[in-house]
């Protein structure tokens, strides 16, 4: 189980005064659930990620993953970003491992174990590749095979298919669900798009800027797989987009 | 083809100019004819003058070069991987070095002969006495390539580390790395295709200050040493004969480099 609890956080600017990026987060994500925060640019998502993956610290509050407050980053809380997610001097089968690597396992178990982690999205047979030989959306399935090699307690991720067309995106969403009803991880899954919190989300967080802060969280009340044309999906939408248009 | 032809319409009148004028002049110690380059060039093994074969000078040259721009290496890399990742270390040194940087490498050759002398290798290892390429490697001239070599080095490793998308650093942080692992299997990699063409134009003036380096006293061989003897004695067919090896040599190691680039740069995309 994943706790923020009242955590603020301030960047310091140049000119010595201190912005409020989020203010008062409180959100409990259970194990195994997929929470999708949503908001424009400027309130805060990637910050209350960047939190939860250690790489930023709170100006107050904390965040407790399974009774640990989160001190740095680690392995239980992986990122997925949105650009620079592989390494471009690792074959794809490389790029998987290198979580493996560096915990010092061994060279035939962590290819084998890379290896499982690529079959589960789809992409045995590019193993050998380097990534600039493959799409946008194979690298950002590499990127997820990668994260789910360290089986991480959390999944983060940080607008992953933003940066992808819109076919493209959407089938990578349904992998994603599908990987996640076999896997049962916990997913943080960050994005401005409306349409992807719904599709894919049991709860979605909405945030809004000038503080940072959650508004609301709704419980996504649709069976999967989720048909984006369907009455329940649209009325989601439209209670997301009044939501997040308010003033 | 026809490219090829164009590029060498400038470099054929010119010979002809020069084996024109050479022949015109009839002076051989101010402007040679060509087929006496070219005899010289043609046995590279035999000796010239009392100094010893072009081979032999070229061998010299490089072992100096490739010794004076190892240590460069070796000492740039990392310290511009420290300065592109510590900003601390970025202010601590980035003002001293950047005050050195512009002083051209001659400009230390009093200081450094001050310093070193004739002082060589063998000195240091009296077993190197015994053959005349490896006890003919003074410090003094490893110093001035040295400081050649290692501006280009160290500035563009210290731009390639600052390129690193941050992306890439913290991914790795969230998979565990860190410290030496997060150096060794991100930074260094990360950064080789600018340390590589770093390491390219610091051999690139490591080369060109050589010439100047076997100018000096105690130095009494080597390719840049054997032009200038040939000049003391009149003999410009050997000093033409020396600057194309040396030109020759610094274009085949800045090729041999360039396709190294390329190599990684398919595999990096």
């Amino acid at each position: 189980m994943l706790e923020i609890a009242q955590v603020s956080k301030s960047f310091q600017h140049g000119n010595g005064r201190a912005m409020l990026a989020v203010s008062d987060l409180n959100l409990t994500v259970r194990e195994g659930e997929f929470v999708c925060v949503v908001g424009t640019s400027g309130c805060g998502k990637t910050t209350t990620l960047r939190m939860v993956a250690g790489l930023e610290i709170p100006s107050s509050g904390s965040i407790i993953l399974d009774c640990q407050a989160i001190q740095g980053p680690g392995v239980e809380r992986c990122v997925v970003f949105q650009r620079y997610t592989l390494y471009p001097w690792r074959s794809v089968l490389d790029n998987v491992a290198f979580g493996l690597e560096v915990r010092g396992m061994g060279r035939r178990e962590r290819r084998e174990r890379a290896g499982q982690c690529l079959d589960l999205v789809g992409l045995a047979d590019q193993a050998g590749a380097y990534p600039h030989q493959l799409s946008g959306g194979m690298q950002q399935r590499v990127a997820v095979a990668r994260a789910l090699a360290v089986q991480p307690r959390v999944l983060l991720m940080d607008e992953p298919f933003g940066a992808l067309d819109a076919r493209t995106r959407v089938a990578l969403q349904c992998e994603l669900v599908k990987i996640w009803e076999k896997e049962r991880k916990t997913i943080l899954f960050i994005t401005h798009s409306i349409a992807e919190a719904v599709s894919l989300a049991d709860r979605v967080v909405v945030m809004r800027s000038n503080p940072g802060r959650i508004t609301d969280v709704l419980d996504i009340d649709i069976p999967r797989p989720r048909d984006r044309h369907s009455r329940a999906f649209r009325e989601y939408h439209a209670a997301i987009h009044a939501l997040l248009d308010q003033d | 083809m026809m490219q090829f032809l164009y590029a060498l319409l400038l470099p054929a009148a010119f010979l002809g100019v020069w084996q024109a004028l050479a022949v015109g002049l009839g002076k051989p110690a101010v402007l040679p004819r060509l087929e006496d380059i070219g005899l010289v060039l043609a046995h590279p093994a035999e000796m010239v003058l009392i100094s010893g074969s072009l081979v032999e000078g070229m061998l010299i040259s490089l072992l100096r070069v490739s010794l004076g721009f190892t240590l460069a290496a070796l000492v740039a890399v990392p310290l511009g991987m420290l300065m592109g990742h510590s900003r601390i270390a970025n202010k601590l040194l980035d003002p001293t070095l950047e005050l050195l940087r512009p002083i051209p490498p001659l400009a230390w050759v009093p200081l450094v002969l001050a310093w070193f002398g004739i002082r060589g290798l063998s000195d240091l290892i009296p077993a190197l006495s015994g053959s005349v390429i490896l006890s003919s490697i003074q410090f003094s001239a490893l110093a001035i390539i040295f400081i050649g070599a290692f501006f280009p080095i160290l500035l563009s490793t210290v731009q390639g580390v600052r390129g690193i998308p941050v992306e890439y650093l913290e991914s790795a942080r969230t998979m565990g790395a860190d410290g030496f692992t997060l150096l060794r299997k991100v930074l260094f990699p990360a950064s080789m295709p600018a340390i590589l063409t770093g390491l390219r134009i610091g051999l690139g003036v490591g080369w060109m200050c050589l010439v100047a380096a076997e100018m000096m006293p105690g130095s009494s061989a080597g390719i840049g040493y054997l032009i200038w003897y040939a000049y003391e004695m009149f003999r410009t067919d050997v000093v033409v004969a020396g600057i194309i090896v040396i030109g020759v040599i610094g274009f085949g190691m800045d090729r041999g480099f360039r396709r190294l680039e390329r190599a990684l740069a398919r595999q990096g995309g």
